[in-house]
């Protein structure tokens, strides 16, 4: 469908921060669902869609926001994108996080732009659950100070060079905040998701893993975005997912290829 | 008026725009974002015999207004097909043609036979060309000797239409055609991707783990059109043009250059509700132009050659 750009700036060095006009459907999506998006007027070049998660539901504004790091031709074309541009939006696709059984501590564990999926939790969860936030350096974990301030949630930050918060990653700064019972949210790059489903295991808590694989379609059509289920089978992470229990997920067959 | 209904090997599909296999997943995905009801007729995903896993990834990369692909046929098998898919596309009025592969001819000989009392179903699409498997693929549909024998075992078990995709991957796809013509196809489906390959420079590794893998899209418009054109004055069989069709407009070049219906393929994954702007371009040329049957212009271009 299409939109139109309300804003689009660079909110850390690489980092952006893109709100859309959204509709009613789109604005009912649930936390760690996600859109897939062009620009109009790119013709066939660059071709397919790019998805991105919803960084924040924008109700009152009657839009949604994006976060997004400039790598790529498609993002970096989308970065020289202003406000009053259209812009084409599909969705709310995927699962989602589910809902938060009531009584057990959440944490939130973001890697870098990983963080994309987990604000709008939350946000839906009105602040009740810590996010950990890391990253290689302030740069990559200092767009969230805004959000912190708006909503009002508990954050750990953590800095592999110490330039901001602890010395450390988001999966260090779990292991000292984690404790049996807990579910965790989380988002990142693949090791540290291979952390999250190890401690899971090793520590008794439940996690849920947003998943990152290349994608075609975004709508279950093409088959391109899979990742190997637990019960053999290959999981379309556009359509089964991206959020998955790292129970469904077969880690052994999962391969680092990036 | 315009009518865009076609009429092909005895059925009547009410305009000439399909949805390409693979491209459209089972038609399930497909209704959340188009009126089934709307489109010519839906081409679901390949099945095999038995279910298939596909190839690890990655499996898809894009290419300059193009799409790489190496699924590898992951598919759910022609059991879980016949009882869990084609009940629920029996709840839509549309034409159902159903993708079919195996390894080897007793392979395609199994999954045809599964269809012979599936009403539901109005055609079998005999995919004779996957670039992406290494048993059968290719190299079947490269030889016109065995693409005729699957293409009359696939006729003779499955008692239906039958059409057969072709591989561009060929010097020559005129005796291909002639050969499945021969054989007993009802139309031909030209054509399936084109084999192309891409590099990871600062791993110095192919991008995909079979190393070659299949182009669609945009990109390979032009060079579908031409294989549509050659085969359309070799065979007598309805030519169905598939190959980087986004608009009306690309779907009216393939009309023109003999092709009796179209496939819109990669266009799918980029909008999935692209088909329906498609057969609106088409009638709005149509209406235009005062063409009432798009008979009035299939091959047009042959009478200037």
């Amino acid at each position: 469908m299409k939109a139109k750009i309300l804003s689009n700036r660079e909110a850390a060095p690489g980092y952006f921060r893109l709100a859309v006009s959204a509709t009613e459907a789109l604005l009912r999506g649930r936390p760690g669902q996600f859109v897939m998006v062009r620009g109009e007027g790119w013709e066939t070049d660059p071709l397919l869609r790019r998805p991105f998660s919803i960084y924040r539901f924008r109700k009152g504004m009657e839009a949604v926001e994006i976060l997004y790091r400039a790598v790529g031709r498609g993002t970096r074309l989308l970065s020289q994108m202003k406000a009053g541009d259209a812009i084409d939006i599909l969705g709310p696709l995927g699962n989602g996080f589910p809902d938060l059984p009531e009584g057990r501590r959440s944490l939130l564990v973001a890697g870098g732009a990983g963080v994309a999926p987990l604000i709008s939790v939350a946000e839906a969860k009105g602040g009740s659950a810590r996010l950990i936030m890391g990253g290689k350096t302030k740069d990559d974990i200092s767009y969230v100070f805004e959000d912190e301030r708006e909503l009002g949630i508990d954050v750990t930050y953590a800095t592999e060079d110490g330039s901001f918060g602890k010395m450390g990653t988001s999966i260090s700064a779990m292991k000292e905040e984690a404790s049996p019972g807990d579910t965790v949210f989380a988002c990142g790059p693949l090791k540290m998701l291979r952390e999250v489903e190890r401690l899971s295991r090793e520590m008794g808590f439940t996690s849920y893993v947003s998943y990152e694989e290349r994608m075609g379609c975004g709508t279950g059509l093409c088959f391109g975005c899979v990742v190997m289920g637990a019960g053999g089978e290959y999981q379309r992470v556009c359509k089964d997912g991206p959020v998955f229990d790292v129970n469904e997920l077969s880690w052994k067959d999962i391969e680092d290829i990036d | 008026m315009v009518d865009l209904s076609v009429n092909m090997f005895g059925i009547d599909f009410k305009n000439p725009v399909f949805a390409a296999s693979g491209t459209a997943g089972y038609g399930i995905e497909l209704v959340h974002y188009i009126d089934l009801e709307k489109i010519g007729a839906l081409i679901t995903k390949g099945v095999s015999p038995k279910p298939k896993s596909g190839n690890p990834q990655p499996r898809i990369i894009e290419t300059p207004s193009g799409i790489l692909n190496s699924i590898g046929l992951q598919n759910i098998g022609v059991k879980r097909l016949i009882d869990e898919v084609l009940p629920e596309l029996e709840k839509y009025d549309t034409s159902v043609i159903v993708n079919i592969f195996g390894d080897d001819i007793d392979g395609y000989i199994n999954v045809a036979g599964a269809f012979l009392n599936e009403d539901r179903v109005d055609a079998l699409e005999v995919n004779l060309s996957c670039p992406n498997v290494k048993e059968g693929g290719i190299a079947f549909g490269r030889d016109p000797k065995i693409s005729a024998e699957i293409t009359s075992a696939v006729v003779e078990a499955s008692q239906k239409p039958v059409i057969a995709k072709l591989t561009p991957n060929v010097t020559d796809i005129a005796p291909i055609a002639k050969a499945v013509e021969e054989a007993g196809a009802a139309a031909v489906s030209v054509v399936n991707t084109l084999l192309g390959m891409a590099v990871d420079v600062e791993t110095r590794r192919p991008y995909f783990k079979n190393v070659t893998a299949g182009l669609s899209g945009p990109a390979i418009r032009p060079v579908a059109l031409r294989f549509v054109w050659e085969t359309a004055r070799a065979v007598k069989i309805p030519v169905i043009g598939i190959g980087g069709i986004t608009s009306g407009k690309d779907a009216l070049e393939f009309i023109m250059a003999g092709a009796a219906a179209v496939q819109v393929g990669s266009a799918n994954l980029v909008d999935p509700g692209v088909i329906s702007n498609v057969i609106d371009e088409i009638e709005d040329y149509c209406t235009k132009n005062g063409i009432s049957d798009l008979k009035e212009i299939r091959g047009i271009i042959k009478e200037e050659i």
